[in-house]
This record gives C-alpha cells, structure tokens and sequence, in this order.
C-alpha cells in the first residue's frame, strides 16, 4: 500500500550494443524510458531522429494482422478456453530464419487472398454470361452471324407473354419474321431476320412489344460452344479457388509463427518508439529513464553484462517521478478505480487498500442480495478463469468478483434472495398464504420494512468512512512533521462530532461538544494577526460543519440505491409469477426471471459502481487526496499471444 | 348527477393516490427519456468517428436513465400500498390519497429536471471522451454529481410512503 520509489537511470552505451540492451531491458518490464537530457549548448549530442523505421514496421504489423484474420479462419487448431500463451525467444525467433518464412507466409496470404477476390469477380461474370446464354443453346447459328446477302439476322429477347401471334400481327407487312430458339420463365429468345434495309423498321415495331437487343456481344460461334467454353472457365476457377483454399489450409497449420512475427514486429516498434528517447554521439548513445527502486538490482545485472557506464541516482526536487502502485492482491484489484480518478502525486500516500475496503462494504450495502451477488461473483471469477485476460482486465474482473462477494454477505445480513423471491415464491407458486408478509429471510432486518434502520447503518459507515478519510490526512500531516496542524484542524473536529454523538447517548456529552466547539473557535484563526480576525476566524469556521453534514448525508445513497434494486427485483417476483402454479405459469415465471434479473443485475451494477466510486472520490479522497501522479509505463515487449522465456 | 358529484367520484382517495404514482413515472421517465436521448445523440456522433468506445458512451448515455426507476420504484411502492397487486384495494379518504400525491411530487419533479442537466453533463462528457478516452472516469463522476439530488428526491419521496400506514 504504497506509491514505490523511483530511481532515475542515465546510461551510456556503444551505439551498436543500443537495440540488444533495449530489447534486454524491454524484458525486464521495469524500466520507463523518458527523453534524454541533451543539455544547452551541447552540440555533440543530438536526439535520435526517426528514420522512416517505425513508418515501415507498422506497415508490416497490419499486413500480419489482415493475414492472421485470414488464416484464422483456416485454421483447424481448438483455441481452448484458458489457454495459455507460448513462450518464445525473440532473438533466436529472429536469427533461426523463422522470421524470414514468417513473413513469406504472411506475403503469400496476402497474395492468395487478392487472387481469391479477384477470383471471386471473374466467377460472378462468367456466372451471369452462363446464365444469359444458356436460353440461346438451342439456337444453331453462330451468335455473330449478321445475315446472308439479303437479309440481316437480329437476336432479340421478348418477355414470354408475348405470342408468336401477336408478334406476326405486330411486324404486319414488314418483310421479317422471328424466329424463337429458346425461352426461360421470363424472357423468350428470337432470332429476328429481316430483308435487308428494312431491319429497322421490324425492330422498331416489336420494341413496342418490350423487345430488347440480346447482350450477346463478343460471342463467337454457336450459343452451345460458347455455353460450354464458359462453363470450363468458371470448372477453372473454381479448381483454382479450390487449390488456392487448400494452400490457405496449409499455411493456416503455421499460424502460430505469424503470431509470433506479430509479437516480434510489435516488440520493434516499441523499440524504436523507445530509441526516439536516446540521444545519441558519434559512438555512444544516452538511455535516461525510471526504475522503480527495488528493481534496480535486476537492471544494474544487465547494464553490467553489456558493459555500460550507468548512473542511478534518487530524483531531483523539481522533477516528477512516474507512480506505480505497491498493494496486497486484494487492494491491487481495486487500483484501476483509483485510476479512473486519478494516480496520486509521487512521494504521497497511496490509499488503495483502505479503499478497497470501504469499496467492498459500501458495495454490498448498496448492492445486498445473494443472487444477484453470487452472479456477479462467478461471473467476475469464471472469466478469469476461462477467458485467461490481460492484467488490466484481470484485475477489473477480479473486483467485481469481490464485490460479488461482499453483496452475498450484506444480503444474508439484509436477508435478500433476488429481492423477495423466497417469498413471493412460496405465496404464488407454492400457495403459502401469507408468506410475503410473514416469511423472514434476513438475519438483522428487511430494509423495505426497516428502512430507518438501514439509513442510520448507511450514515453510520458513512461517518466511518469520512473519519478514515481524516485519519489518513491526520497521518500524512504528522509525517511531514506538521503535528500542529493535524491536531488543530482535525483532532478538533473529531472532539466536535465524538460530543454529538455522545449527546445523543448522555446528557453530559453536550459538553464534550461544546468543548469541540471552543477548540475549533480558539483555532481556526491562529493565522490571522488581530485578535479580532482570530475569533471572527474561529466562529466562521464553524461554518465548514455545513461541508462534513453535506458530505454524510450523500451517504443517504447506499439506502435509496439498496432500496431501487430491491424494489425491482419485487417488481420482476410479483410479474413472473403472476401466472400461478401451472406448467404455463412455470414457463412464464423462468422467462421473466432471466431477461428480468439480468438487466436489473445490469443497471444497478452500473449504478453501484457508479455511486460506491462517487463516495470514494467526493466524499473519501476529498479530505486528503493529492492527485496528478503520472502512472508508470515502462517499455515492454509486445505479449498479446506470446510470452518471452 | 352534478358536477360537484362527478368531481368527488373522480378524486377518490385511491384515484388521488394513483394520479401520485403516475406522475411520478410520467415526469421522472419523460426526464430520463428525453436525457437518455441526448446523450445517445451525442455518442452517435462520437461512434460515427471511433466505434471502439462503444462501451464507454454506452455508461455514459445510462447514467440519466436512473430518474425514471427510481419513479418506477416510487409509484410502484404506491400501487403495493394500495394494494392493487393482492386483489384487496385499501380504501383511502381524500387526505390519505391526498398524502401520496404530495409526496411524489419530489421524484416526480425533480427526477424531470435532473435527468435532463445530467445528460447536459454526460453529454459533454462524451466530448471529453472523444478526445481523452481514459477520462471516461472523470466523466462519469462529473455526471453523477448531479444525480445526486434525484436520490435526495427519492428518498423524501420514498421514506414517508414506506412509514404510513394503510
């Protein structure tokens, strides 16, 4: 529970050795790299200008992953729930000359797939011409010929409603006649002959009939030969297509290396991003960046292999450290809330784990029911389990896992099973007159029939929270040796609220109170010069109670939130078993329950955390929180599917 | 039948009781719904750009959706107090009625305008989240800040109807 010390690092290495020791320290996973010091005036060192290197790798990085989405496609291989990554040597990877058949892969892939596109273009033309001219196939004369030395012969479609009869009547007294040589469902196939000169006129006659020109253009020979010719290229392609499908199987079997190209590929651009930091000399190159204090052992071991000259130093005043977090494995779970608020400033106390605490209290207060609890726990953990997540999700999940937990053990106390499902269960479903009213499933008591007692629990752990808050700045203050300070501005306070509660319980508390009341008054001014502004001071202070009084009743929350689920989950209860005991009512009630406590479940996860977050930002944080830390990234390897050994 | 007859059969304790429920459903889930709208708009926009912070936008446009259950959670306290889901109505007197119709106003009321300034809020937050998507949790707690005062709401509301007795 703590934010951990930063070490700055400057290191001086030749310039040949600069990408080995990057990539060593990258697999350390504890160095961030920060933009070298060149100096003023110093001329012989000079930044590290990007050379069109990083430009190049990303370009590869996406051709891998538009192939490894291909391949995956292909590939046979059962990816298992939970499995785990492979561990590899990215250095050998890249001198073994995997790395050179990897990329091939990853160049036929691509090539495969755009000879497969253009495949699937050509497969559609010839589809459409097997199509039109397979109504021409009974059509004897080649589909070029345009006639003898007296006539011209047209071919022309008509839709098939129009009868021979009608097309006579039609061409009247024109010197042509049509010829029919197939048909289909809509269209029928004519040749048109015509004495020459007069083709213009039969057209024009029968275009009143809905005549259109056949698309027969570029076609030689018979309809038949054609048709034929036209079916061998599309029996081609589709061999093509078949044995190309084949050779994508095949090179599917090896997507693992392409996997691990991609994970090479994203450890050199995260190289070279980091080599943009160094600044470099002629032969020399100066690495300057954060190491967390109880890793500097592991990297002095590896800047003394590669024979640098290094310097690790504590950090100047006027400079700001990156923060990483250091808590216990519960509270770490909890760190991403405090991110979402912000990391605390370097140096200053870290308050994940008495977070986390009140986070899994108020949770459950807000949030107390068993089922829906138990769901949130199996559901938090199952993932984890299954789905084998990275560690930002890990420990999102883990949380909510938690937190689970914590709204299981508040419903048993608040005695909530899906709100009231044991008994609406029993009334409607099992006929036990009465039950809803007088079934007790809670240990303490039910908060819709109590619910001033829970608002009194809600305040209640509300004071404690705020106190800890206090307590934390109480804390911080005396170690920065301001003991005065925590005594006058927050041991005072505490007097104030001990003697209001002690009032409530005994007569004499009231003093105790009024005691509380003098010290802030005698106090709160002792800034001020005057005697006058000392006391105005003081009195006015007093003021500052409208703060602590606003801030505990936001507490009031954890009732009206505990209370909106409990009263939907009722809501769902009395619909779902509106249908009574009967096999359609049984039915009815086990839909209704899914889709109903599941988007309950839904919106008041969102809610509770929402809100518990809110208590913990406002009402917690705002006693002694000082924000604005930077969060420690130090340069890693790319490990989406491997791991280095 | 006269008009003065006509009112007293149509103001019944129980009916004033219902007008309670209903408004506060009504008013509470115009605000969350016209909220939910605004800022469904305002992802749309940011989505058109960037899909991946689908889930992000999707928080943020469920935030002023609260208003209208914690009205639902109002009125449907009345309707179990009245006992219209067991088949034996109470009978209330017009002050009785009269009590539960005052005490939804609250939610009612407030629950219209506050769902509405959150989604101002959560809005803007979406603005906030197209250009820093790791904000997202200062957006969301800018954005609960001001549901505050619907809980506040509905608690005035809820605590006197849960007390009375029927």
């Amino acid at each position: 529970m703590a934010v951990v010390k930063m070490k700055k690092l400057a290191v001086f290495a030749h310039e040949r050795d600069a990408d080995a020791l990057l990539r060593r320290l990258m697999r350390l996973r504890c160095v961030e790299l920060k933009r070298s010091d060149t100096g003023e005036g110093e001329d012989e060192l000079s930044l590290i200008r990007d050379d069109g290197r990083c430009a190049e790798i990303e370009k590869n990085i996406s051709r891998i992953t538009e192939a490894l989405s291909v391949l995956s496609k292909y590939s046979t291989r059962k990816k298992g729930l939970g499995s785990s990554k492979v561990s590899v040597r990215l250095d050998k990877f890249r001198t073994d000359g995997s790395y050179a058949r990897a990329n091939g892969i990853v160049s036929e892939t691509l090539d495969i797939t755009g000879r497969l596109s253009a495949i699937k273009n050509e497969e559609a033309k010839q589809t459409s011409l097997l199509k039109s001219l397979s109504v021409w196939r009974g059509y004897d004369l080649p589909l070029d010929f345009e006639g003898t030395e007296r006539t011209v012969v047209v071919n022309v479609t008509l839709p098939t409603s129009v009868t021979g009869a009608r097309i006579d009547d039609a061409l009247g007294d024109t010197a042509a006649c049509a010829v029919k040589v197939g048909e289909d469902k809509s269209t029928a196939c004519y040749a048109l002959i015509c004495h020459k000169g007069e083709e213009d006129e039969a057209q024009r006659k029968l275009s009143a009939l809905g005549m259109l020109k056949a698309p027969l253009d570029g076609f030689g020979g018979t309809a038949a030969h054609s048709y034929s010719v036209t079916k061998k290229k599309l029996e081609k392609l589709e061999a093509e297509k078949n044995a190309l499908d084949e050779r994508l199987r095949a090179l599917a079997s090896d997507i693992e290396l392409l996997e691990i190209l991609y994970d090479a590929e994203g450890t050199s651009l995260a190289a070279e991003r980091g080599k943009e930091n160094f600044a470099k000399t002629e032969l020399c190159v100066l690495l300057c960046g954060w190491v967390p204090e109880n890793e500097e052992k592991r990297v002095c071991a590896v800047l003394s292999k590669f024979g640098c000259a290094y310097e690790i130093e504590e950090p100047n005043e006027d400079e700001e450290p990156p923060v990483l977090l250091k808590n216990n494995f519960f509270a770490t779970t909890f760190e991403w809330v405090l991110g979402m608020y912000s990391y605390p400033k370097y140096g200053t106390y870290d308050p994940t784990f008495i977070m986390s605490i009140f986070y899994f209290i108020i949770f459950g207060l807000m949030f107390a029911d068993v089922g829906y609890g138990f769901i949130l726990t199996v559901a938090g953990f199952g993932a984890i389990l299954l789905l084998n997540p990275g560690k930002g999700m890990r420990n999102f999940l883990a949380m909510f896992g938690y937190c689970g937990i914590s709204s299981m053990i508040m419903g048993v106390l608040f005695g909530a099973y899906f709100g009231n499902l044991p008994q609406v269960f029993s009334e409607n479903m099992l006929g036990v007159e009465g039950a809803s009213l007088s079934m007790q499933t809670a240990v303490l008591f039910d908060p819709l029939n109590d619910p001033m007692s829970f608002l009194i629990i809600s305040l209640g752990v509300g004071a404690v929270h705020m106190i800890a808050g206090m307590a934390v700045q109480f804390y911080v203050l005396c170690k920065k040796g301001q003991a005065v300070t925590a005594l006058c501005d927050i041991a005072t306070w505490w007097l104030t609220f001990l003697g209001i509660g002690l009032a409530v319980l005994f007569p004499w508390g009231i003093y105790v109170a009024i005691a509380g009341v003098l010290s802030l008054i005698l106090t709160q001014g002792r800034h001020e010069k005057s005697i006058i502004m000392k006391i105005a001071k003081g009195v006015m202070s007093l003021y500052g109670s409208i703060n602590y009084i606003s801030d505990l009743l936001s507490y009031s929350r954890i009732l009206a939130l505990g209370l909106a689920a409990g009263v939907i989950a009722q809501v769902i209860n009395v619909m779902g078993t509106m249908g009574g005991p009967s096999f359609v009512g049984f039915i009815m009630m086990v839909l209704v329950f899914i889709v109903g406590h599941l988007l309950n479940l839904a919106i008041n996860v969102l809610g509770t955390f929402v809100h518990t977050s809110r208590l913990q930002y406002i009402e917690f944080f705002g006693k002694f929180y000082e924000d604005g830390g930077k969060p420690f990234t130090p340069a890693v390897p790319s490990d989406k599917y491997t791991t280095e050994q | 039948m006269t008009f003065t007859e006509l009112l007293t059969q149509i103001f019944t304790g129980n009916n004033l009781a219902l007008l309670g429920a209903a408004l506060a459903v009504i008013l509470a889930g115009m605000g969350s719904a016209k909220g939910v709208g605004i800022v469904g708009e305002a992802g749309a926009g940011l989505l058109s750009e960037d899909p991946s912070k689908f889930g992000k936008a999707l928080i943020l446009q469920a935030l002023p959706g609260t208003q209208g259950i914690y009205g639902l959670i109002t009125a449907f306290i009345i309707i179990l107090k009245l006992g219209l889901l067991t088949g034996s109505p109470a009978e209330l007197t017009v002050p009785q009625g009269a009590f539960f119709l005052m005490v939804s106003l609250p939610i009612a009321i407030v629950g219209y305008f506050s769902a509405i300034k959150q989604a101002r809020v959560a809005a803007a937050g979406i603005n906030l989240i197209a250009k820093r998507p790791d904000e997202v949790g200062k957006a969301i707690t800018a954005s609960a800040l001001v549901e505050t005062y619907a809980i506040f709401a509905l608690l005035v509301s809820l605590l006197p109807i849960l007390f009375v007795q029927v």
